[in-house]
């Protein structure tokens, strides 16, 4: 009967008391583990879209403060296109849009020589003609609407014709709705505007010259280029989203260790005298509190234990879910999931400290004196 | 070996051995409470040396429990100092001391509610650098020693006042102390269960060589002891020993 022995037993005195506090723990971490993988998801989703349509690097407005609120004219694609060392530029309005009068989508709209149009995974139908009023939707789109080809899609004011449904793979290309270019500026009244350009550079271009190619970019008034990997890191939503995640992750930790907190402070109110005992059979103060604080990490623990597994059940429940997966992806990671376990422990035993301290702070015979 | 089957004059003598060097001494002790209204001691010089066998005994509030707790580490006094084998007691020295060389009995027992007898004599012997077999082991021959190997796995709302007590007594010995107090030992148990705790306490004390000190309202464990300490209103009012002329 050690330190962690007597942690044990102390925990398991209580077994309902444990059992919910436990359960406090493991809320806190299924919301934790949730939002993070939510925001960690929305990052990873927009990197793999990226990637997926094959660009390196990713143009906007230089001090736009997020992806869909730059402005750039459509006619810098031919002077972006004459620096050496780009061999495909592609020009992209893309914005938030009311689809069928109650949804907010990802509409985005290409040029017809654009290459995007080549090269999308038309599984069903063709892409539109130059000028055509008609859209292409994602895989995810098609399914969350129930829309086929030939079938109307409400985007803003205007019914168009869905002409194909794209086989993209990546949750945010699977949501997107696409269109010409110039029927999507006519619908937002941004004649002449694009959001970004994605550039292709030459294949097999050594990262030197890659980085010449990122600086004759960055040369031009207005312009900023990104890899794609970093188009989220001056993204203010984005931004926004992940700080609100991990605030609210925070909090729902700090809740859940303020529940170990009073929890324990009330136990070591209620085993005062025992404390008393326990020193008065020589246990040093260290080993008390060292057996408190393990009170708190096992409840801790097993909070973990219920609440890992309930996180990543989330995730994968919400994944499933056409109204959310089909858009956005919870895509918990490891990382998040030490994150997640190594907060809730750390939390917990840092509440503990306090009752902790309280158990040991007064002489023992005043403790033993305690009905 | 059981109570009783010890001869008289052999029992005596051993109880009578020469008091030691002194273990542990008070010089100048108080100890008041509330902002000192109340005056539970008041400048007591007391020792006790290695081996001896002391009963302190008087009125209650005289303030006999509270030169035990002081005498133990467990309670912190007002003035004056504590010193063990001549060096004085630090606040951070007592957990170790009380560790491996001071065992302490109380009147209601304090065991713990949650852990067996076995264990509630084995978490003595937490921290003291014996292994969990070890610990174990011993706690089963203490137990053993007072009688109670058939109790091991009970927990101490199964066992009896008596039994209890003894599980007490078998804890304070666990790490060997060279002095062992107790704080009205026989005071919450029945006369039979009384008379075995006052014979396992002498035996243990005269078996392990250790100072013994026992507060006490029972006449028959202060007759058994040495030397006799009373105290009234906080102040030692005699101390007499056995080989002296006075001793009653």
């Amino acid at each position: 009967m050690g330190v962690t022995g007597l942690a044990w037993r102390n925990a398991v005195r209580r077994p309902a008391r444990t059992a919910m506090l436990a359960i406090s723990v493991a809320l806190a971490i299924t919301m934790a583990l949730a939002l993070l993988s939510l925001a960690n998801g929305i990052e990873t989703g927009v990197r793999d879209g990226v990637r997926e349509r094959g660009a390196d690097l990713v143009l906007a407005q230089r001090n736009a403060i997020d992806n869909f609120s730059g402005f750039l004219p459509a006619r810098l694609e031919e002077r972006i296109a004459a620096i050496d060392g780009v061999a495909a530029v592609a020009a992209e309005l893309a914005m938030f849009a009311p689809i069928e009068g109650d949804r907010q989508l990802i509409v985005v709209g290409w040029p017809a020589h654009s290459a995007f149009w080549r090269e999308a995974p038309i599984s069903q139908g063709r892409p539109p003609r130059a000028g055509e009023q008609a859209v292409v939707i994602g895989m995810g789109v098609a399914e969350a609407l129930g829309k086929a080809v030939g079938d109307e899609i409400r985007i803003y004011d205007e019914d168009l014709p869905v002409a194909g449904i794209v086989a993209y793979q990546s949750v945010v290309n699977r949501g997107l709705v696409m269109l010409p270019l110039e029927v999507l500026q006519a619908l937002a009244f941004r004649q002449g505007q694009v959001t970004v350009f994605h550039v292709r550079l030459t294949p097999g271009m050594p990262l030197a010259e890659a980085d010449k190619v990122q600086a004759a970019i960055n040369a031009i008034d207005g312009l900023l280029a990104l890899p794609g990997d970093d188009l989220l890191a001056r993204d203010r939503n984005y931004r926004i989203l992940r700080g609100i995640s991990l605030a609210i992750s925070v909090l729902a930790l700090t809740m859940a260790a303020l529940g170990i907190i009073n929890a324990l402070t009330m136990a070591v109110q209620e085993r005062v005298r025992e404390t008393g005992v326990i020193m008065a059979i020589g246990w040093s103060p260290g080993r008390i509190m060292a057996s408190i604080v393990a009170e708190g990490a096992m409840v801790a623990t097993l909070g973990c234990a219920i609440g890992i597994p309930a996180g990543l059940v989330a995730c994968a429940a919400f994944n499933r879910l056409p109204a959310v997966g089909d858009f956005i992806a919870f895509t918990p990671t490891p990382g998040l999931v030490a994150l997640c376990a190594l907060a809730a422990l750390g939390l917990a035993m840092a509440g503990a400290l306090y009752p902790a301290w309280r158990a040991v702070s007064q002489p023992p015979a005043v403790a033993l004196r305690r009905a | 070996m059981a109570p009783g089957s010890v001869p008289a004059a052999v029992q005596q003598a051993a109880e009578t051995a020469a008091e030691g060097p002194p273990l542990i001494a008070v010089h100048g002790v108080s100890r008041i409470y509330d902002g000192g209204a109340i005056v539970a001691l008041s400048d007591v010089d007391f020792e006790i040396g290695s081996g001896a066998f002391v009963a302190v005994t008087g009125p209650s509030g005289s303030g006999k429990s509270t030169l035990l707790h002081i005498l133990a580490g467990i309670d912190v006094p007002s003035g004056g100092a504590v010193s063990w084998k001549g060096v004085p007691v630090a606040p951070a020295d007592w957990p170790a001391l009380r560790r491996t060389a001071i065992g302490v009995v109380f009147q209601d027992f304090l065991l713990l509610p949650s852990l067996t007898a076995i264990e509630n004599v084995e978490i003595a012997m937490s921290g003291t650098g014996r292994g969990r077999a070890e610990r174990r082991a011993r706690a089963a021959a203490f137990l053993a020693r007072v009688g109670l190997s058939h109790r091991l796995r009970h927990l101490p709302s199964m066992l009896s006042g008596g039994e209890r007590q003894r599980v007490a007594v078998a804890r304070s010995v666990a790490n060997d102390p060279e002095i062992l107090l107790c704080d009205e030992p026989t005071g919450n148990l029945d006369s039979a269960s009384a008379a075995a705790v006052v014979e396992l306490l002498v035996e243990l004390r005269r078996e392990r060589g250790m100072a013994l000190l026992v507060v006490t309202h029972d006449q028959s464990l202060a007759a058994r002891a040495e030397r006799l300490v009373s105290l009234r209103d906080g102040r030692i009012v005699a101390d007499a020993r056995r080989t002296d002329p006075t001793w009653a």
